[in-house]
């Protein structure tokens, strides 16, 4: 994101903070509505009832949250931790999450087990539903800090210096999780893809 | 033979997460490599796609949400609000408990530590005193300056004397 963009979003910030205006807010968080939704995409293994819940949990922290907001941050690091810390509350209280993992888990090293060789083909230039169904799988095998950060990285382009900062890890940590994530999905999406 | 081609495999994939993470492209020995061995350049190939496969796969799931519903989100604000609010409260509360009892603890410890600490110094005082002179000497001193009537020094005293 430039920096003018965030001068953007921290001048949108401070007048709803000011002014409490609705309509900046709404103004503000559609600017970063499309990042948040597949971030829970990622979190919540593509699940919209799941995901419906933990926007709504989001925006109501960010509209109480904002006005303690410092601006010592950007306004997409604070957004950042805001929807991480969130997301992964709600997936700690819910049970079902473990299971649905687990299920996953064992369904993707199937199809991994399955398919003999392991190894993807790199002609195939389209993703089918199926393999769109496998990545899905594969990330939900993952734990919820390691599909954030395969998302960030991934699906998002942000550096690992980025995501450091925005999580508040170091880089190195960044780099040896992704590192162990992407083995792990290769080899779970092995001949998937 | 097989366990070094193996161990050259694992370096190339972690110099290929390197180079994929820096947005290189592979060169030198790594390009080699990837000519003549099918499962790094299928791992390449996976680092390559993975953005776009990814994207399109999280955008596919966030295009079936409805729009966000920003008046529900903000009605919860308050309920959300004053749930901290309230969760402040309670903490306060459990604080105070435990400063009502952790207080009045520790001064109670902190006299006692004191009363004892001044207790070991007259008793030290006393066996120094006693064994500096004379043993007789100083009985005969603590005698005259530890009761009026000296008659449990002087139980004392005999006792040891039958001993």
């Amino acid at each position: 994101m430039s920096a003018r963009a965030e001068d953007a979003d921290e001048a949108l910030a401070r007048q709803f903070v000011a002014t409490s205006d609705h309509g900046l807010f709404v103004m503000l968080v559609e600017r970063h509505l499309p990042v948040i939704r597949r971030l829970l995409a990622g979190l919540f293994n593509g699940v919209a009832e799941d995901m419906e819940d933990a926007e709504q949990e989001i925006l109501a922290a960010l509209y109480v949250g904002i006005s303690g907001f410092r601006f010592q941050s950007s306004f997409r690091t604070f957004l950042y931790r805001l929807c991480r810390n969130t997301a992964i509350d709600m997936l700690r209280s819910k049970v079902r999450e473990r299971k649905r993992v687990q299920a996953a888990g064992r369904e993707a090293l199937a199809l991994s087990a399955n398919s003999p060789e392991a190894v993807f083909d790199p002609d195939h230039s389209l993703m089918r539903e199926e393999s769109r169904n496998a990545l899905r799988r594969a990330l939900a095998s993952l734990g919820p800090d390691e599909r954030l950060l395969v998302v960030l990285k991934e699906s998002e382009g942000m550096s690992v210096e980025e995501i450091a900062h925005a999580l508040s890890i170091p880089a190195g940590t960044v780099k040896s999780r992704l590192h162990r994530s992407r083995e792990k999905l290769a080899r779970l999406l092995g001949g998937t893809i | 033979m097989k366990d070094k081609a193996k161990r050259e495999c694992l370096h190339i994939r972690r110099t290929l997460q390197e180079l994929h993470d820096a947005t290189e492209e592979p060169r030198g020995n790594v390009a080699e490599h990837l000519l003549h061995c099918r499962e790094c350049a299928a791992f390449e190939a996976f680092l390559e796609d993975l953005p776009r496969n990814l994207r399109g796969t999280l955008q596919e799931a966030t295009a079936r949400l409805p729009a966000a519903d920003y008046t529900r989100a903000t009605a919860r604000a308050p309920q959300r609000h004053s749930l901290r609010h309230s969760q402040r409260i309670a903490l306060a509360a459990i604080a105070a408990g435990f400063l009502a009892l952790a207080v009045p603890a520790s001064l109670l410890t902190f006299s006692a530590v004191r009363e004892r600490a001044a207790m070991q110094e007259t008793v030290t005082i006393f066996v120094n005193d006693l064994f500096r002179s004379s043993f007789d000497e100083k009985a005969e001193y603590h005698k005259a300056v530890s009761s009026p009537s000296g008659e449990a020094l002087d139980s004392l005293l005999n006792d040891l004397a039958a001993d």
